[in-house]
C-alpha cells in the first residue's frame, strides 16, 4: 500500500526534537494537518514537554500556541461543568462517572494535554436514566433532539440519551448508559464498568470538598477499552488519528504498571471487546509505535475476535490505515473517503441489525442534504 | 424594621477567591470569575463588598457592615449588607457556611 | 530592495496562480495562500491589494489556505468560501465571491487566532494613539471609520482589533474596508479620488463594496500602538455630533461582548482588556453627519 505521508504529523507528535529542522513549506503542512486532525494543542503540549517550543519559528509556532491556550482554557472550564454536574446530580445519590476527553481531564492523565474537550460524557445505570434525565433538567440542562423521530431512535436504539445542552452555559452533556448501542452485536455490561470504576480526588475541584469521592472514571483497562470502542466500533473516524493517539497515551501511561497488562485482554474478552482492543493495540502500533508486550498481543490475537484470516486482516489494514488520517488533501488518497464510507456503513452493521441500517442511513443523507 | 440576630451573625465566606479577579473603576466594576469565563458588573459597592471578600475570605453580615459603615453600623445598613451576601450567592460568588 | 507587490503580475498571469497553485499575500500580520477560479475575485484583488507584498509560491509559510471556488452542485452560479478544505459558511451568489473572500479571511483570524484578542471593531490611529469603536452592524461604524482614514487617521482595519494581551498594543491588520449602501456613494463623493473594488448586489448586507487602504496605512502595517480612546459610535438620523462620556465598567462589559475570543484568554485576557479599558476615554457618540463627525474627532483631547 502506497499512501501519502503523514510521517511529518506523526514525527511531531513522537519525536518532536526533528520539528526544528523543518522549513516553511514542512510547517505549513504540519500546521494544516495538524489543524484539521484537531491535534495542534497536542503538538503544542509535547513541543512544551520538550522545552522545544521556543525553538520553532514564530509564524507556525502562534498557531500551536492559539490551540494550546484554547485546550486548557477548555480544560479549565471542564472542570467547573464537572462541578455542575455533580450539584445537579447529587439527588439522585448517584456518582458522576466520567467518560473520554473530561476523564483524562479530571483524571490528569497525559491523554488530557493539549486534548480539546468541549462535550462532557458520563455513564449512568440504565435504570436510573429518567431520574438522570430530569435532575439534569431540573438544573438547566435541555434536550438538543428536536424532532420526535430524533427522541424515538436515541431512545430506542442508542446508549446514549439526546445530547443535552445548558440555557445559560451553552455546554453540553452526553449521557450513556452503555458504551455500546442497544442495538449493536455485543453488549459490554455498564454494571461491570460502573462497579470498578474509581473516584478521582480532583485538586481543581477539592478546595470546595462538597464532592467527596462522587467523581469517578473507569479503571484502567476499562477505560482503554472504551476509547478502543468509541473508534473501532462506532464508527467516529472524523477525528481518527487523535483517537488513536489518546489510545496511544492511555496505553503508554498505563502501561507502566505490569498489572496493567495482565487484566485487560481478559477484562476485554469479559466485556466482549476483543475484537476493538485487538484493532487499537493494532493500529496503535502501526501507525504510533505503541509499545506492547508481545504477551499481550498474542493473547489479543487468540481472544475471540482476535484471529482474522490474513486476507480479511490487509482488508481492514487497507481501510483502517487510510480512514485513520487527518481527513486533509495532503493526507489522503481516492481511496480514503471510500474507506471512512466502508467503515461507518461497517460500524452500522455492528450496532443495528441490518433492517434498520437503511432507514437511518437515508434519513441522515437527507439531513444533510437539505 | 427590627434584624434578627441570626441574619446579622450569618458566615459567609468566599472559597474561591484564587479563581477571581477584580477591576475597579469609579463607575463601577468588573469581576472575572477563572473558573468559567464568566463576567459581572458590579456597583460601586457590590465591586468594594467583593474586594474585601477578595482580601479576607470570611465575613458576617455584621462585620462587613462594621468595616463598610464604619464602628457602629445602623440596622439597616446590616440589612442592606445581609441583601447583597444573598445575590453574591446566587451568583455562586461566596456561601454561607452553616451556623 | 523592495519586496515585490501584488501589482507586478499581470494580471492574466494572476489569474492563472489563482486558478491554480493559487497565490501567497503577506496580509499583515498574516500570510495567505489564496485560490479562486472566479474572475471576479482576481479583479478584487488585483484592484485592492495590488500594493500588498507577494511571496514566492514555493517555500513560504501560510497561516491559512483559503479558496473561493465554484459549488458543485449548482455551477457557475454559486460560490463556497473553503479553508483547507474546511467550508464553514453556506455557498453565496458568484457575485459576492470576493465579498465572501474579505468575510472569510475575518473568520479565519477570529476562529484560530487566539494568541491575540480580537474584537470587533473599526480601529484607527493618531498622534500614537489607537481609537478603538466596538459596534454592531448599521452603527455607521465602517462609514465614520472611512471618513477617518481619509482625514488624516491611520486604518488599522475596519472589522477587528487585535490586542497583544502581552504588550497591551493594538496590532494593525489594514485590509480594504467594508462598506454598504449608500455609505458607498456618500464616501465616493467625500474622496472622488479613492479605489473601489468590484460591487456585490443584493448580499445579506445589501450592496457591498471595499475600498483600498490607503497606502501610507498599509506601509505602517508593522506599527502597533497603544489604546487611546474606546467609542461607541451610533448614527442617529438628524442628530447633532454628540460625545458623551461612558462608564468604564460598562464600557469594558461592551467590549468583552464585541470581542470573538476574550474568553479563551482567561484571566491574562481580562487583565489586558481592563489595562485597555483603564487607559482609554470612554465615550457614547452619535452623529447624522459626517463632516461634523470628523471635526469632533479631530478635536478629541489625548488621552494620558
Amino acid at each position: 500500500m502506497n499512501l501519502p505521508a503523514i510521517d511529518l504529523l506523526v514525527d511531531a507528535l513522537l519525536a518532536p526534537t526533528r520539528l526544528t529542522q523543518l522549513d516553511a513549506a514542512q510547517w505549513d503542512l504540519l500546521i494544516r494537518q495538524g489543524r484539521n486532525a484537531d491535534l495542534l494543542a497536542r503538538i503544542a503540549s509535547v513541543c512544551t514537554a520538550h522545552a522545544l517550543l521556543e525553538q520553532i519559528p514564530a509564524r507556525p509556532r502562534r498557531h500551536l500556541e492559539a490551540a494550546a491556550k484554547l485546550a486548557l482554557r477548555q480544560r479549565r472550564e471542564v472542570y467547573w461543568e464537572v462541578e455542575q454536574i455533580a450539584d445537579a446530580l447529587a439527588p439522585t445519590g448517584l456518582p458522576v462517572v466520567l467518560l473520554k476527553g473530561a476523564a483524562y481531564a479530571v483524571a490528569e492523565l497525559p491523554a488530557a494535554e493539549g486534548r480539546m474537550v468541549s462535550d462532557v460524557d458520563i455513564l449512568v445505570p440504565r435504570q436510573h436514566l429518567v431520574a438522570v434525565e430530569s435532575a439534569l433538567m431540573m438544573k438547566g440542562w435541555v434536550s438538543e433532539a428536536k424532532s420526535a423521530y430524533d427522541q424515538r431512535y436515541y431512545r430506542t436504539w442508542m446508549h446514549e440519551l439526546p445530547p443535552m445542552r445548558h440555557f445559560r452555559r451553552g455546554t453540553v452533556i452526553d449521557v450513556h448508559h452503555a458504551i455500546l448501542p442497544l442495538s449493536a452485536r455485543w453488549h459490554p455490561s455498564s454494571e461491570k464498568l460502573l462497579a470498578a470504576a474509581l473516584p478521582v480526588a480532583v485538586n481543581e475541584l477539592d478546595e470546595l470538598d462538597k464532592l467527596d469521592g462522587r467523581i469517578m472514571v473507569l479503571a484502567p483497562e476499562d477505560m482503554l477499552l472504551h476509547s478502543a470502542t468509541h473508534l473501532f466500533q462506532e464508527g467516529e473516524l472524523a477525528h481518527g488519528l487523535r483517537d488513536l493517539v489518546d489510545i496511544d497515551s492511555l496505553l503508554r501511561h498505563f502501561g507502566t504498571a505490569d498489572a496493567f497488562w495482565q487484566v485487560l485482554v481478559p477484562r476485554a474478552v469479559e466485556l466482549e471487546l476483543s475484537r476493538p482492543l485487538f484493532y487499537a493495540l493494532r493500529y496503535a502500533n502501526l501507525m504510533l509505535g505503541t509499545p506492547l508486550p508481545e504477551s499481550v498481543v498474542q493473547a489479543a490475537v487468540n481472544a475471540p475476535g482476535g484471529r482474522q484470516p490474513g486476507a480479511f486482516l490487509a482488508f481492514m489494514d487497507s481501510l483502517f490505515l487510510r480512514a485513520l488520517r487527518p481527513a486533509h488533501a495532503t493526507t489522503s488518497d481516492r481511496l480514503t473517503a471510500l474507506a471512512r464510507w466502508q467503515l461507518y456503513v461497517r460500524s452500522h452493521w455492528l450496532r443495528m441489525p441490518p433492517s434498520l441500517l437503511i432507514p437511518h442511513l437515508a434519513r441522515k443523507a437527507l439531513t444533510i442534504s437539505r | 424594621m427590627s434584624l434578627n440576630t441570626s441574619r446579622r451573625d450569618e458566615r459567609w465566606v468566599c472559597r474561591r477567591r484564587a479563581d477571581f479577579a477584580l477591576r475597579n473603576w469609579p463607575d463601577g466594576s468588573v469581576l472575572f470569575d477563572e473558573a468559567n469565563g464568566q463576567l459581572q458588573r458590579l456597583t460601586p459597592a457590590a465591586g468594594g463588598m467583593m474586594a474585601l471578600f477578595l482580601d479576607t475570605p470570611e465575613w458576617t453580615s455584621c462585620t462587613l457592615a462594621q468595616r463598610i459603615f464604619g464602628e457602629i453600623p445602623a440596622a439597616e445598613d446590616i440589612e442592606l449588607v445581609a441583601n447583597a451576601l444573598a445575590s453574591f450567592q446566587s451568583l455562586s460568588l461566596i456561601e454561607r457556611l452553616p451556623d | 530592495m523592495t519586496a515585490p507587490t501584488l501589482a507586478s503580475v499581470p494580471r492574466d498571469v494572476l489569474r492563472r496562480h489563482l486558478g491554480s497553485e493559487g497565490v501567497c499575500l503577506r496580509i499583515p500580520p498574516f500570510t495567505a495562500r489564496i485560490r479562486s477560479p472566479i474572475p471576479i475575485v482576481g479583479e478584487g484583488l488585483a484592484t485592492l491589494y495590488a500594493e500588498y507584498e507577494l511571496l514566492p509560491s514555493d517555500g513560504t509559510f501560510a497561516d491559512f489556505h483559503v479558496a473561493v471556488v465554484y459549488g458543485r452542485r449548482f455551477p457557475k452560479a454559486l460560490c463556497v468560501f473553503e479553508m483547507d478544505g474546511l467550508r464553514p459558511f453556506t455557498p453565496l451568489a458568484v457575485g459576492e465571491a470576493f465579498a465572501f473572500l474579505e468575510w472569510g479571511l475575518n473568520w479565519c483570524v477570529t476562529g484560530y487566532c487566539h494568541t491575540l484578542i480580537s474584537i470587533h471593531a473599526a480601529v484607527l490611529e493618531r498622534h500614537g494613539r489607537v481609537l478603538i469603536m466596538p459596534a454592531p452592524p448599521g452603527s455607521g461604524k465602517s462609514t465614520l471609520c472611512a471618513a477617518l482614514l481619509l482625514n488624516g487617521w491611520r486604518l488599522l482595519s475596519d472589522e477587528m482589533a487585535l490586542l497583544d494581551p502581552r504588550t497591551g498594543l493594538i496590532l494593525p491588520a489594514p485590509r480594504p474596508v467594508s462598506l454598504k449602501n449608500q455609505s458607498i456613494e456618500i464616501i465616493r463623493q467625500l474622496a472622488p479620488h479613492a479605489i473601489f473594488g468590484p460591487l456585490a448586489r443584493d448580499t445579506m448586507k445589501g450592496t457591498v463594496a471595499h475600498m483600498r487602504v490607503p497606502s501610507d496605512s498599509l506601509a505602517r502595517a508593522a506599527e502597533p500602538a497603544l489604546p487611546g480612546w474606546l467609542i461607541f459610535p451610533r448614527y442617529l438620523p438628524e442628530s447633532p455630533a454628540r460625545l458623551v462620556a461612558r462608564a468604564k465598567s460598562e464600557g469594558f462589559m461592551q467590549l468583552a461582548e464585541n470581542s470573538f475570543n476574550q474568553n479563551v484568554h482567561g484571566r491574562p485576557g481580562f487583565e489586558a482588556l481592563s489595562d485597555l479599558v483603564a487607559r482609554s476615554d470612554c465615550y457614547d457618540f452619535t452623529y447624522s453627519r459626517l463632516a461634523e463627525a470628523i471635526e469632533v474627532f479631530d478635536r478629541l483631547p489625548l488621552p494620558p
